[in-house]
């Protein structure tokens, strides 16, 4: 099992960026509006699980407030989009190479803003809540998820509690699943690696982990962080696609959507969190209508997942190539 | 000066529902080491299970005028049905998990959780409800302090539901079998314990107390409502934490403590506040002393 | 972490001090779980630590790599202070153990067992690692190297690709010594390695313990229950009984001392 070589990654990833771009200029326009919003809250979602099943699934740690990271790159984005970035576009024209590089240019930013301030939020709940195990940290990352809402929604100059409007709209297909394909990539590469191994490490017996060299608070901080970076930038994507952003859309039930995700997939899969993502963001479209039984059915779906298949649908394995191919599958 | 006697009464009251309910989360981790996230709603039940049958008793009417004899009847009647409740949670959804690892019975005791909010605002409606009048209310005055009899009466059936908690874990056998579970499942199963019948016994007193909580907090708080339990559930759940998790005098302590700081918050600073202290507090803890106020450190075997 | 003797003592063949009790203590509540201990183990020395279950003995393995702290005392090692560090900074300085419970990372494959004690060993930083993803191929090709000839050298490859949890227990054991020496350590503690075996494979295991001295001049110390094994291959024994170091020399002397017979004597005999 030799490593993959550069080129591949960078052949595959091409490739990926091509498909987009030309679905984005075909597929979506035919679709319409609705479906590509459900196609974009897929992605999105997908960039939530991921991020989560690397902290949760891969590095075992109990967080469940996700949506906290996810507010915090949201408004954060929208912040700087709104204040800055937009009136700095407006300034500067929308005529030759700014009108096409000029939007996507400046979500690049606020995506990136939001996805540090989130990830410097996972530092700073990280380092001192990772000393608690289990129970305990769950509880500790629920109170910062709600703490963040609290904080949000009392600061006036991104809306408080009347909500924060008018952000621009400047996330499409493309960007949204160029975010979630950089997910999967890195953290399938992180895992894969000896670095990736340690943190599984860390996961299955930390005590043991710790007696083999491994700096596990190192490891499950910096675990914290990247998840947290990447909720950070969904928020973001959410924020300049909704054009609105209120800190109903970032309480407990939304962190705990996020670990339904990561627990129907199965932790420790990539394939799995996508699948579920996928699929429990077509669900409840799908079953519109039967709104006072979507929560229930979603729950009760929960318990008896706990109760009959813990281990999710992907059971902790990966989508590899070769089951698509025979020929390729490995002796 | 009155108007902070004022506070610390109204405070104490509040605190004391959240030491009921604290006193249910302390127990279940003390013995099971799990956090009954769906233990808030078990409150919750137990004031719905109230409201029907002062329904059924036509309370608060001409034929069925307030009375303690109603009160009691309600009273006893939903600690009775949130302790089925509790015993049912226990053996279909809990005891399997038993040995699962920890993230598995968390994740199923937050399904638990959603799945009565969420059947609650199904059956009984999302709408809230008022609650029947059991007690007429009235007021006493001391100086400057009001206070109302239902404060009395909540205060007063605390006490005496934790008098007898009390009672029970020193003094009779139950109780010694769950402080020796609490303390090692393997040890006390060697030494003859029936552990089943250990851990359902505490779900069932549990569950009483948080319905006894839900009735007292009908009394106090007409308004009732499916998504009831949240709030207070986490409140009593950071109490129990305060006090030291699985520690039972700590819950109580905890609970008054919550409950002063609350009504202290929305008192002195503004209401917007008052879920923001127990968040606060929570951290505090976390932070600066996992184990609580009254919990131990214990050095763990590797 | 200081220098705190930079004159080591000699031990009897001349070797220097690698690993040092002074006079350790250690309390659980009302126990006194390790009273006193003075024990040093020189550099390149095989020596069995025994003792009736219940003696100190894993206490004393914890002591050492940092998941207990000593109440009182000092533990040495190569001239530091370890006393009280954290168990990841002990294993870098040098000192790698296994469990006397199996405690591999049993969701992962053998060989992924092996790459995650050799975290150390690939050069890039966790951010390099994100940013650059599989661009740093050569240090894992060369980590995937190193921990098969491991894996060969523990006679493993066969289980390679293995969920660790799936193997049979003598395998295990052996996993667990791999991924120890996966650590690069100079000293290595042994945790009843021998526990559950069968003659034949204690055998080999006594084998492969002393080339473990003899080909990777790894300092041993070995904790056991089988006196065939103690006997078989320690140079020295010392002998803990209810915390105290009660007896120390050679295993010959040891076997005749009469106050280690009689602290066996309290309980079943031992496994001979």
């Amino acid at each position: 099992m030799k490593s993959r070589s550069v080129t591949r990654t960078l052949l595959f990833s091409l490739l990926y960026l091509v498909i987009l771009a030309v679905l984005g200029r075909t597929l979506i326009p035919f679709i319409g509006p609705y479906y590509t919003q459900v196609l974009i809250f897929i992605g999105i979602n997908i960039t939530l699980a991921v991020s989560l099943n690397l902290i949760l699934g891969f590095a075992g740690q109990f967080s469940i407030g996700h949506a906290g990271f996810m507010a915090l790159g949201g408004y954060t984005s929208a912040a700087i989009s709104f204040y800055f970035l937009g009136p700095l576009l407006a300034q500067l024209g929308t005529d030759g190479v700014l009108g096409t590089v000029g939007e996507p240019a400046a979500l690049a930013v606020a995506l990136l803003s939001g996805g540090i301030a989130a990830a410097i939020a996972g530092l700073l709940v990280g380092i001192p809540t990772l000393r608690l195990r289990g129970d305990y940290l769950a509880i500790a990352t629920l109170g910062m998820g709600e703490i963040i809402r609290v904080v949000i929604l009392n600061t006036d100059f991104v809306g408080g509690a009347r909500g924060f409007t008018d952000i621009p709209r400047w996330t499409t297909f493309t960007w949204v699943f160029l975010v979630a394909g950089l997910c999967v990539l890195v953290v399938r590469n992180l895992i894969a690696s000896t670095m990736g191994r340690a943190l599984i490490a860390v996961r299955e017996d930390e005590d043991a982990a710790a007696a083999m060299g491994i700096n596990t608070t190192r490891y499950k901080v910096f675990a914290f962080v990247l998840g947290a970076f990447f909720a950070g930038v969904a928020g973001g994507l959410q924020a300049h696609y909704l054009q609105y952003l209120h800190t109903n859309s970032f309480t407990f039930l939304r962190s705990i959507e996020i670990v339904v995700f990561v627990i129907l997939g199965g932790g420790g899969s990539i394939t799995g969190s996508v699948i579920a993502a996928s699929v429990l963001t077509i669900l409840p479209e799908a079953l519109r209508g039967a709104e006072s039984w979507r929560m229930v059915i979603y729950s009760a779906l929960l318990v008896i997942m706990m109760l009959t298949r813990p281990q999710g649908l992907m059971g902790g394995r990966e989508f590899q190539w070769s089951w698509l191919i025979p020929r390729w599958r490995k002796q | 000066m009155a108007q902070f006697v004022q506070q610390l009464v109204n405070g104490l009251s509040l605190g004391a529902i959240y030491a009921l309910i604290a006193l249910g989360y302390t127990m279940v981790y003390g013995i099971l080491r799990l956090i009954n996230f769906a233990h808030g709603d078990v409150y919750m039940v137990g004031a719905f299970v109230g409201y029907y049958l002062g329904r059924m008793l036509n309370a608060g009417s001409a034929s069925a005028p307030p009375s303690a004899w109603n009160f009691f009847l309600v009273l006893g009647g939903s600690m009775a049905a949130c302790a089925l409740l509790g015993f049912i949670l226990e053996r279909t959804a809990y005891r399997p998990l038993r040995r699962a690892p920890r993230l598995n019975a968390l994740i199923t005791a937050i399904g638990i959780s959603l799945l009565l909010e969420n059947l609650g605002q199904l059956i009984f409606g999302a709408d809230p409800k008022d609650f029947p009048t059991l007690i007429e209310r009235t007021s006493y005055s001391v100086g400057i302090v009001v206070f109302s009899n239902i404060q009395l009466i909540v205060i007063a059936t605390s006490v005496i539901l934790m008098l007898g908690l009390q009672y029970i874990v020193h003094r009779t056998k139950m109780g010694t079998a769950m402080r020796a579970v609490s303390f090692s499942h393997d040890a006390s199963g060697l030494m003859g314990v029936n552990i089943n019948r250990v851990i359902s016994f505490t779900f069932v007193l549990g569950s009483a107390l948080a319905a006894a909580a839900g009735i007292l907090v009908g009394l106090y708080n007409p308004k009732i409502d499916p998504l009831m339990g949240i709030m207070p559930g986490l409140k009593a759940f950071v109490a129990a934490v305060l006090g030291g998790i699985g520690n039972i005098p700590g819950a109580i302590v905890g609970g008054l403590i919550m409950g002063v700081a609350e009504t202290l918050t929305v008192g002195y600073l503004s209401s917007t506040y008052r879920d923001a202290i127990t968040f606060v507090i929570l951290v505090g803890v976390l932070l600066f002393r996992p184990t609580g106020l009254f919990g131990t450190t214990a050095r763990a075997k590797v | 972490m200081e220098l705190v003797d930079t004159q080591m003592a000699k031990t009897v063949n001349g070797a220097p001090v690698v690993l040092e009790f002074r006079h350790a203590t250690l309390s659980f509540g009302g126990l006194r779980a390790i009273q006193d201990v003075s024990l040093h183990v020189g550099k390149g020395e095989l020596v069995g630590l025994i003792g009736p279950n219940g003696a100190g003995k894993t206490t004393l393995f914890n002591m050492a790599t940092g998941a207990y702290n000593p109440d009182s005392g000092e533990i040495l090692f190569e001239g530091h202070n370890i006393a009280g560090m954290a168990p990841y900074r002990i294993n870098r300085l040098g000192i790698a153990r296994t469990f006397q419970n199996i405690r591999l990372w049993g969701q992962m494959t053998v060989l992924d067992n092996i790459r995650a004690a050799m975290h150390q060993r690939v050069r890039t930083t966790l951010w390099q690692v994100v940013a650059a993803g599989s661009i740093h191929a050569e240090d894992e090709d060369r980590v995937l190297d190193e921990a098969r000839e491991l894996l060969a050298y523990l006679d493993l490859t066969r289980v390679e690709q293995e969920r660790a949890k799936n193997l049979p227990y003598g395998e295990q054991r052996r996993l667990e010594i791999a991924r120890a020496l996966a650590t690069q350590p100079t000293l290595i503690l042994l945790d009843e390695p021998a526990a559950g075996m069968n003659t034949g494979e204690k055998i080999k295991l006594m084998d492969l313990i002393r080339r473990l001295q003899t080909e990777r001049h790894l300092t041993v110390l070995l904790i056991e229950h089988d006196m065939k094994v103690v006997m078989g291959i320690c140079e020295r024994v010392a002998v803990l009984d209810h915390g105290e170091k009660i007896a120390e020399g050679r295993p010959e002397e040891i076997q005749r001392n009469p106050q280690v017979i009689e602290a066996y004597l309290g309980e079943a005999p031992p496994t001979s």
